[in-house]
């Protein structure tokens, strides 16, 4: 069982002086019932993902004790909450320099704490620096190519790192890189899928996606709603984004990580509820039965 | 026995290859998919146009702006 994330994050801000507790404060404001905002079908597993592992693990006969599992879940929500301070200033200069730079100071640490001795640590949160500093400039250059969308993507990939610590409390580190290429592919569809659904928004806020650039919105809106929803791209990046979940179902059933598999259809549920939405709309609205009227 | 307006607009909605085709070319895809409608519809089709896709991507945007989640 997880511990309840409010109560976990409530105590962590008591221990913040005032400087600190401001930014923390107006952070867990903007995102709300922080168990809604982790658990929303549309989140990502970050919180999730230790608890499948551990599920996982005790299946093995390998179980971890639960204090041990609460501490990992909690580094998972400190190292999620320091990406969103980050990621905040860099998209949309939220919050002020100082405070972003000792809040996420602060976070980070919180989380290497909780976590422990993780082999891939370093190097996963080292690719992480580099993929935000590289997204950041392409966003703003729009220079995007498929190899530095892939590199941009490693921004997400310390999601993985709490399900590697429960692996390592389990003595099962050997199927971390299994764990490693599912949380790659689930990554990489949840991004191109995030990423076309927020291309118009990205479009006006000067947030030159890869998925602006490629569908034509450097050259206005209208040429992203052509070549997005009139000549199959929108089905295209659906498509893709499936090709990716594929995988993680893949993943999920040889290593018996079924909760996965379950996570990637309710996914797949939300793709296709997306989808219908946006051609619903467009053929109900412009394409009317005249028979229906007489 | 001959498709409807309804059908056709459902599977226009839910199956990507048919949207493609339909949208590409409305004319031959309703004659040579069985689909009995009136011919405004096949101009309606024809006129959807990126400034008509707008409503759409309206719908998208509005429906992100009130997504709040982990990602």
């Amino acid at each position: 069982m997880a511990p309840d994330i409010r109560t976990v994050v409530a105590g962590f801000g008591r221990r913040l002086g005032p400087e600190l507790r401001a930014p923390f404060d107006a952070i867990l404001t903007r995102l709300g019932d922080l168990d809604a905002y982790f658990c929303e079908p549309h989140a990502q597993p970050v919180v999730a993902l230790p608890v499948w592992t551990a599920g996982l693990a005790e299946r093995r006969g390998r179980p971890i004790p639960g204090v041990r599992l609460d501490e990992i879940v909690a580094s998972a929500v400190f190292g999620y909450l320091c990406v969103r301070v980050h990621d905040d200033f860099l998209d949309e200069a939220r919050g002020h320099p100082a405070s972003v730079l000792m809040l996420s100071h602060a976070l980070f640490l919180h989380h290497v704490s909780l976590l422990g001795h993780v082999a891939r640590s370093e190097d996963l949160w080292l690719d992480y620096a580099e993929a935000m500093l590289l997204e950041h400039r392409l966003l703003r250059e729009g220079a995007w190519d498929e190899a530095s969308w892939e590199r941009a993507l490693r921004r997400s990939h310390p999601l993985v790192l709490p399900a590697a610590a429960v692996l390592e409390a389990a003595g099962l580190a050997d199927l971390g890189p299994a764990v490693e290429d599912l949380v790659r592919h689930l990554v990489r569809a949840h991004q191109r899928f995030h990423d076309l659904l927020d291309a118009w928004k990205d479009l006006g806020n000067g947030n030159l996606t890869w998925t602006v650039r490629r569908y034509g919105g450097l050259e206005g809106r209208s040429v992203l709603n052509r070549r997005l929803l009139l000549e199959g791209g929108f089905d295209a990046e659906i498509r893709a984004s499936n090709a990716d979940l594929d995988v993680v179902s893949e993943r999920g059933r040889e290593m018996g990580l079924t909760e996965a598999v379950s996570y990637v259809d309710d996914r797949r549920g939300i793709m296709a509820q997306a989808q219908r939405m946006a051609f619903s709309r467009l053929f109900e609205a412009f394409v009317a039965d005249p028979g229906k009227h007489r | 026995m001959a498709r409807t307006y309804d059908e056709l607009i459902g599977r226009a909605v839910s199956d990507a290859d048919f949207r493609r085709r339909l949208l590409t070319d409305p004319e031959g895809v309703i004659h040579t998919d069985g689909y009995d409608v009136a011919p405004e519809i096949v101009a309606q089709i024809k006129a959807i146009d990126p400034s008509a896709a707008e409503a759409a991507a309206q719908d998208i945007e509005s429906e992100v702006g009130q997504r709040m989640a982990a990602n």
